[in-house]
């Protein structure tokens, strides 16, 4: 059985279940004029039948197939540390962007990436955060007039 | 005005310099999402999308189209050079240019790709200028009751026709029509599913959903896959096809044409499956058929022209009846709509700069990718040898700042990464995220028509089937879903019938 078809199909089994349950609240109306419920019902109970199906068929596979190297996929190497760090990298370019403003923050994501996720040196990082930076500032906020927040480097890029 | 004259009125709005630039801009952006494996035309259009507010309707459905047509010339590009498709559409072309260009003969291959794609393209515009007037005509008729029973048929066409599990699809398709669902229910002004926020009030926010799925999450699987792809070392050489090689492509072009165009237009039909189909048909019409996988440049010509051809026809539905017939042309749906521009029979005569404009740029921008492309290859080249280390902060960049763009909104950034961190989960489990930004778009439209339809015909549920051009439209809806079921039937009787014999 394949763990994480199993736990998506779910996933998406429990999604249609709210959406339909809540549908059901909002109100179906009737069939000839159909409620603010009616169209989320139809789609969240469609979803959740078709989960169930794909549930059904890894159940059946497994049963099928006992030994899990059946279905076993053969294994690439993944980077799954590489893409959680992007991630915190990036919900930290969140918080930072208010305070140290979009181009600021934008040279701290990019350098992070480069040095940290890319694994380069840190000059040639620097170089390229740097440069990233400086060309989106001056192609969106100065040449396109996009209003993107300046932060502490108001002072200087104003 | 006759279909000629009109055209000409669109050359004067394409020419026009702002035009021409993001004309120019939309292919080569196009051209460099086909030619960088992962981010494809769904995630250029939306990186552009935001960029485009700030335009005329026109301007910004040039730049647009011109990424979804400019991605099928540079998909060829990395199929040829790195066995690495760089869109789709042009998997197949991997199977005889890599051969070609490990044969040393990298550079015709390239050359009749462009001539094919811009051959393909102009005879598809062609084919657009005289079918979308008369289809325009045909789909006045058309109410509530045929619009909601088409765009049934469209998913279900899109689902039978998908490259992965059509169950699957119709998930991805539900999930997308109940996110769609999300905001305020524009009948009876009610909320649904907003959790008590005053972001979802008015739904959600297309730009951010496809840059999520599209933009970071792709970034976060060729982060977490990593696959290298090393440029074939082989010099490029000569691009301008020789006279035997026009000799052996040219019926091969004109046959990808045809097929590439009528499939382009059919719900469901998309680039992708034009240029397999036109390599079978390749293989099936060749003297040689044993050539084929072993540098046929018929393998090559064929295909190119077929999804060239059927891009162009894909704005025919999409322009005449307001319908796209794959997920790309969803988003230039959303595009237009932004833009306050409704696709459909009505705007030819409303909207006729918009049309025509549009149409026109199209075969502007055909040229330009063959006037800019051919010498550029050496560029492209050198930029499929940028690591993935520099790309990748580059993608995230753009999407960042096209999302933030839209409002200033950190909660529009943080939906684009929880679609983004979904999204990359979803491909890892073999979910595609194009047929869920199909149902966000198009959801409601199907919605909204089919309670319309309710409304004005008393609640009558006949009338689907009873309204001859729905009737047909639901029929083959219903063919699509149980056909595929009717033939898995008989092929198990089959084979326990042949078991049955043998024991």
């Amino acid at each position: 059985m394949r763990v994480d078809h199993v736990i998506a199909a779910a996933f998406f089994c429990l999604l249609g279940a709210v959406f339909a349950g809540g549908a059901i609240m909002l109100g179906f109306g009737k069939i000839t004029q159909p409620g603010p419920g009616f169209f989320p019902l139809l789609a969240g109970s469609l979803l959740v039948i078709l989960a169930v199906s794909i549930l059904w068929k890894e159940v059946r596979q497994s049963a099928a197939y006992p030994r899990s190297g059946a279905l076993t996929e053969p294994a690439e190497k993944r980077h799954h540390n590489d893409v959680a760090i992007t991630l915190a990298g990036i919900m930290g370019f969140l918080l930072v962007l208010p305070p140290l403003g979009f181009a600021l923050a934008l040279f701290c994501l990019i350098f992070f990436m480069v040095a940290w996720v890319g694994r380069r040196p840190l000059i040639v990082a620097l170089i390229y955060a740097f440069s990233s930076a400086l060309i989106v500032y001056i192609v969106f906020q100065r040449w396109l007039m996009i209003q993107l927040p300046l932060g502490i480097t108001e002072p200087f890029l104003r | 005005m006759d279909a000629i004259g009109q055209l000409i009125y669109g050359f004067g709005i394409a020419l026009q310099p702002d035009n021409l630039l993001f004309c120019g801009v939309g292919v080569l952006m196009g051209t460099l999402v086909g030619i960088l494996p992962g981010l494809g035309p769904a995630g250029g259009i939306a990186l552009l999308m935001p960029v485009s507010f700030y335009m005329t309707p026109t301007a910004a459905v040039i730049l647009l189209s011109g990424v979804f047509y400019g991605s099928m010339y540079g998909g060829s590009t990395t199929s040829i050079l790195l066995k690495v498709p760089g869109e789709a559409a042009s998997v197949v072309t991997v199977l005889d240019g890599y051969e070609m260009a490990k044969q040393g003969r990298a550079g015709p291959a390239l050359g009749i790709a462009a001539f094919a794609s811009f051959i393909a393209g102009s005879l598809g515009l062609f084919g657009l200028v005289i079918l979308a007037p008369a289809l325009s005509r045909f789909a006045i008729r058309f109410g509530a009751p045929e619009y909601f029973s088409l765009l049934l048929l469209a998913f279900c066409f899109l689902s039978y026709l998908s490259s992965g599990s059509s169950v699957k699809f119709m998930m991805m398709a539900a999930v997308g029509i109940l996110l769609g669902t999300v905001g305020t229910d524009p009948h009876s002004g009610y909320y649904r599913f907003t959790i008590g926020t005053d972001y979802l009030v008015d739904g959600f926010d297309m730009i951010p959903v496809i840059m999520g799925l599209f933009g970071i999450a792709e970034v976060l699987y060729n982060i977490d896959v990593k696959e290298k792809s090393d440029v074939l070392s082989t010099s490029i050489g000569r691009l301008l096809p020789t006279l035997k090689d026009w000799l052996a492509s040219s019926w091969s072009i004109l046959r990808g044409t045809i097929i590439g165009f009528f499939i382009g237009m059919l719900p469901g039909g998309n680039p992708v499956i034009a240029s397999f189909a036109s390599y079978s048909v390749e293989k099936r019409f060749s003297k040689h058929p044993e050539r084929f996988g072993k540098g046929a440049i018929e393998g090559v010509a064929g295909p190119e022209a077929a999804n060239n051809s059927a891009s162009s026809a894909a704005f025919i539905p999409l322009l005449t009846i307001g319908i796209p017939v794959s997920p790309v042309t969803a988003l230039l749906l959303g595009a237009l709509m932004i833009h306050g521009v409704v696709p459909g029979p009505s705007m030819i005569t409303q909207k006729p700069e918009v049309f025509w404009g549009v149409i026109s740029s199209m075969y502007l921008g055909n040229a330009l990718l063959l006037i800019l492309n051919l010498p550029l290859i050496g560029l492209w080249v050198r930029l499929l040898r940028v690591p993935y280390v520099y790309l990748s902060p580059a993608i995230l960049g753009a999407c960042i700042i096209g999302v933030y763009s839209i409002r200033n909104s950190l909660l529009d950034l943080l939906v684009m990464i929880v679609f983004g961190v979904t999204g990359y989960l979803m491909r890892r489990v073999d979910y595609e995220p194009a047929p869920l930004i199909l149902g966000l778009i198009l959801g409601p439209i199907l919605e909204e028509h089919f309670r319309r339809s309710l409304n004005l015909y008393d609640g009558n549920f006949l009338l689907f089937f009873t309204r001859p051009i729905s009737a047909i439209f639901l029929i083959a809806a219903l063919l699509v879903i149980f056909f595929p079921l009717l033939r898995r039937k008989h092929h198990i009787h089959s084979k326990l019938e042949a078991i049955h014999k043998e024991g």
